[in-house]
């Protein structure tokens, strides 16, 4: 069944992401791969909107820069023919401090012939950043923005 | 049952981002569970909430915040009890009229034909960025150059 296919090709793809396996990575994908991840990309430039399969290469060097171990569970995996939603949980140790970041992602993979065409991943983006940096941003905003839910 | 699922679901969307909260609730179980990955120090509005009640008052909070939600469903993938979307929100504000818009993940798991999870996933330094009116990102690139 195609979606046995679809579902073990996005599986293959989140082993071969995660374990730093290129060529494994890129077996997965169309030529014409599509990739969004919402992110803010001032701060994550190998993130947003990229095309084709040169950023996976590109995506998994800068991870593996920065990260000494990346590992994922997988929390939530949904086939439905050519489109399969995965949620997963993520740890990367850092590589300056050896402190681990951990986060939610969401990932919607579009499917054809058996590759992975569109992807799009979602995170809390806000506690990414604060994590990555250390420290709570929180306080800086939360009376800006109390104030600007309230007017 | 996968189709049943699906509907339940678009039943959900069409009802919260029309305003109607009790059709909304409507289509979840009494123990519906909502988690929304967001930094609840400035969006308190968001975070965890268990149960009708604390779900539904939530909910209200967010439509007395927005004078207009609609929104489009750029992907929706349903299997067995498990059904995931990707949203696209266009929200009004109330104290000045900008629209806010953004992408967000739901997750959802569902038994006997109701909502019983919502895990909900967002680009959320963009959402600050956009309540706020106010380039975080830029702030944060020039503090660590300075």
């Amino acid at each position: 069944m195609v979606e046995n296919v679809n579902r073990q090709c996005v599986l293959d793809f989140l082993r071969a992401y995660y374990s730093g396996d290129i060529e494994g990575t890129l077996a997965c994908c169309d030529d014409d791969f599509d990739t969004i991840t919402y992110a803010p990309v001032e701060l994550f430039p190998h993130l947003g909107h990229k095309h084709g399969k040169p950023w996976i290469p590109d995506a998994i060097e800068t991870q593996e820069k920065r990260y000494s171990s990346r590992t994922y569970e997988l929390d939530f995996i949904a086939v439905d023919g050519p489109r399969v939603a995965t949620m997963t949980r993520v740890a990367l140790k850092k590589r300056n401090d050896e402190r681990i970041v951990q986060f939610e992602n969401a990932e919607f993979f579009t499917l054809a012939n058996g590759r992975i065409r569109e992807h799009r991943s979602f995170f809390d983006s806000f506690d990414l950043v604060q994590q990555v940096l250390g420290h709570d941003l929180t306080e800086s905003f939360a009376a800006t923005v109390r104030g600007a839910m309230m007017r | 049952m996968p189709d049943a699922n699906r509907q339940c679901v678009l039943n959900f969307l069409n009802a919260f981002y029309a305003g109607d909260i009790e059709a909304a609730l409507d289509c979840c179980s009494d123990d519906i569970d909502f988690i929304a990955h967001a930094p609840i120090d400035i969006l308190p509005h968001l975070g965890h909430r268990h149960g009708k009640a604390e779900v539904g008052e939530m909910w209200k909070i967010v439509h007395t915040r927005y004078s207009n939600m609609r929104h489009e469903l750029p992907d929706l993938v349903a299997e067995g009890d498990k059904v995931a979307a990707h949203i696209r929100v266009f929200f009004r504000k109330n104290n000045n009229d900008r629209v806010v818009q953004f992408d967000i993940a739901d997750f959802y798991t569902l038994r006997d034909g109701r909502i019983t999870h919502i895990h909900q996933l967002l680009d959320s330094f963009d959402l600050v960025q956009q309540v706020l009116e106010r380039d975080v990102g830029a702030d944060l690139t020039r503090g660590r150059g300075g």
